[in-house]
């Protein structure tokens, strides 16, 4: 009974643990856009991003949550193995890292921004640009 | 003993003071009208960044003013629950602004027992930004400094107006107004007809009217830069000056676009034509009073209010949510966008006369069923025939503003850049007003809206 009690508070501990830094860096990211830009020689849209450094984020949280909770499950199962050891230790991280920059990607492409999710935003923006709104402005 | 004699005074005085400051508040059969009125000037900041004029230009910002503009309000009971008409002169106000002011005045609310609390816009195009759409492209032209001015005057007028209630007498009447007004867009299509309400205090003071009249406040047209509450403020002032009464002016279906026509003659003066629309239509006002068209109305007044959800086409309105400019809120949805909007409509039935209350700046068209196909929503006074209401009296831009709701019939979008570029259909017609609305389908949400509304009025 206590293994499995321990067993489920690291399953849950590492998810959360994940899961809270993959949404503190989506969040950053999408907070400092505007400086992003700014800092990239982007002033107009620097000040336009900027705006949204105040916003209502809303996570996906489904996401980072079901992604992590089968990463932990692989980190618990490697932990516990004896041959190579630490060969697969370090696959496990490199595959964490992977992860990591793929998972905050797909959580702030599916992040809603004051109630509007930013991929409709970036979709709906690029066939703007398809449609030669570049030539215009 | 006497610590107990002075507690029961005490509440004895208390509970006596609805009596003593004019207006009974016991749930009785209504014996009359009882209305007050209140205004205050919206301060200009010098913090918080530019005032950007309204309406016509990005990153145009103000250069004067010729007179500020106004929050008033005007209390209406009939001794069972107050209804607040809040007119704040400006462009426009999004949902989220109303609710502000909505969240401000509900101590208001409890303590006065206020059921319905209504805030619209005059659609004045002489003013400071109030929905954030004039400032530099994709920037929030809001100022935040102004928009706190704007609700702490909205809510002093609300408190004005109810201190100053009195009871009275409520008319209603009519004035076909001649001249006036233009119509941008075929079909030419808008209601000449100039509605009042004239409440006539018993205590013989000063009265209050409410005006409806279709025609955007743009009288003095798109190079000014000045402040101004355009033609309704010099309407309100002239009425003032000579009978004493205060004025409340609502927009009609104003859409299409509506508005009011070149009064100089010669070189045009913007200020000049201002004064011109805004005395002919006081004189217009006027005309009403004490003649055969001008009723008594019965001690009437009921309120219904329904929620509801408009299909998002326009994707320039999501950027501008994303990016936190307009306060509206939106949800999934079935626009083109993926999203909806949320917005309300408001009827009012006022002395058996009924107002609808809606959210934008709607085609008369769709009011009337002018010109329209069988495909088009069912005309606004069918839907109201329909629930027995006889001459329904619409007023635009309350509680809300999601822009034009055109005809779907002759709803026209670009194909390459819509919303952005201005549309031109195979008739050579330019489709501005289609790059200031919510989607194409939105009359068919507000004809539906007002149907609900009215059958929450029947009840």
């Amino acid at each position: 009974m206590k293994e499995k009690l321990l067993i489920a508070s690291f399953f849950a501990g590492w998810t959360a643990l994940f899961t809270a830094v993959t949404t503190a860096l989506s969040g950053q990211l999408i907070r400092g856009l505007g400086p992003i830009l700014t800092r990239a020689g982007e002033q107009q849209f620097g000040a336009i991003f900027s705006q949204i450094r105040t916003a209502r984020l809303l996570f996906p949280l489904w996401l980072p949550i079901l992604i992590w909770l089968g990463y932990t499950v692989l980190l618990y199962f490697t932990r516990r193995t004896e041959k190579r050891h630490a060969l697969k230790m370090t696959g496990v991280v490199a595959l964490g890292v992977v992860l990591l920059l793929l998972v905050t990607a797909g959580t702030v492409w599916l992040t809603k921004v004051n109630g509007i999710r930013v991929s409709d935003v970036v979709l709906s923006l690029l066939k703007y640009v398809e449609n030669g709104i570049t030539d215009k402005m | 003993m006497r610590k107990i004699i002075a507690a029961l005074l005490a509440l004895l005085m208390i509970l006596s003071c609805p009596l003593l400051s004019g207006c009974s508040s016991a749930p009785v059969e209504p014996t009359a009208f009882c209305m007050g009125f209140g205004s205050c000037e919206i301060a200009l900041p010098e913090t918080d960044g530019p005032l950007y004029i309204a309406g016509y230009h990005q990153g145009w910002e103000i250069d004067g003013v010729l007179d500020l503009q106004r929050a008033s309000a005007v209390w209406i009971d009939t001794g069972n629950g107050g209804v607040l008409l809040i007119g704040i002169d400006c462009v426009g106000l999004s949902s989220a602004t109303a609710d502000s002011i909505r969240k401000r005045l509900s101590g208001f609310c409890r303590r006065t027992g206020c059921t319905s609390v209504n805030v619209y816009s005059t659609h004045d195009h002489a003013g400071v930004d109030t929905l954030g759409l004039w400032g530099d492209v994709a920037m929030d032209g809001k100022n935040p400094a102004f928009m706190e001015n704007l609700e702490n005057a909205a809510v002093g007028a609300a408190e004005t107006a109810y201190a100053s209630r009195r009871d009275g007498e409520l008319y209603f009447g009519t004035a076909v107004t001649e001249g006036m007004q233009r119509d941008s867009r075929e079909p030419v299509v808008y209601d000449p007809t100039l509605y009042q309400f004239r409440f006539i205090p018993s205590d013989g003071t000063p009265g209050i009217r409410l005006i409806v009249y279709s025609a955007h406040a743009e009288s003095l047209r798109g190079a000014n830069r000045m402040v101004s509450r355009d033609y309704p403020g010099v309407m309100a002032d002239e009425i003032r000056a000579r009978t004493g009464d205060d004025v409340l002016f609502l927009p009609g279906a104003v859409g299409g676009l509506i508005m009011t026509s070149e009064q100089t003659e010669g070189e045009f003066d913007a200020v000049e034509n201002r004064d011109l629309t805004g005395r002919r239509l006081a004189d217009y006002a006027l005309s009403i009073d004490g003649g055969d068209a001008e009723q008594m109305l019965p001690y009437e007044l009921k309120t219904a209010r329904v929620d509801f959800d408009v299909p998002l086409d326009n994707t320039l309105f999501m950027y501008y949510r994303f990016l936190g400019i307009l306060g509206n809120e939106m949800g999934q949805g079935k626009g083109t966008t993926g999203y909806s909007l949320r917005t309300s409509l408001t009827v009012l039935d006022l002395g058996g006369r009924t107002l609808c209350m809606l959210p934008g700046e709607i085609f008369p068209e769709l009011v009337t069923g002018e010109g329209l196909t069988e495909n088009d929503p069912e005309p606004l006074t069918a839907v109201a025939a329909r629930h027995g209401v006889d001459g329904l009296i619409v007023t635009g831009l309350c509680n809300d503003e999601i822009g034009y709701i055109t005809v779907p019939s002759d709803y026209c979008v670009d194909e390459s850049l819509p919303f952005i570029q201005e549309a031109t259909d195979a008739a050579g017609r330019k489709h501005y007003e289609e790059t200031n609305s919510v989607g194409r389908d939105a009359a068919y949400f507000i004809a539906e809206a007002l149907d609900k509304a009215l059958v929450c009025l029947d009840k």
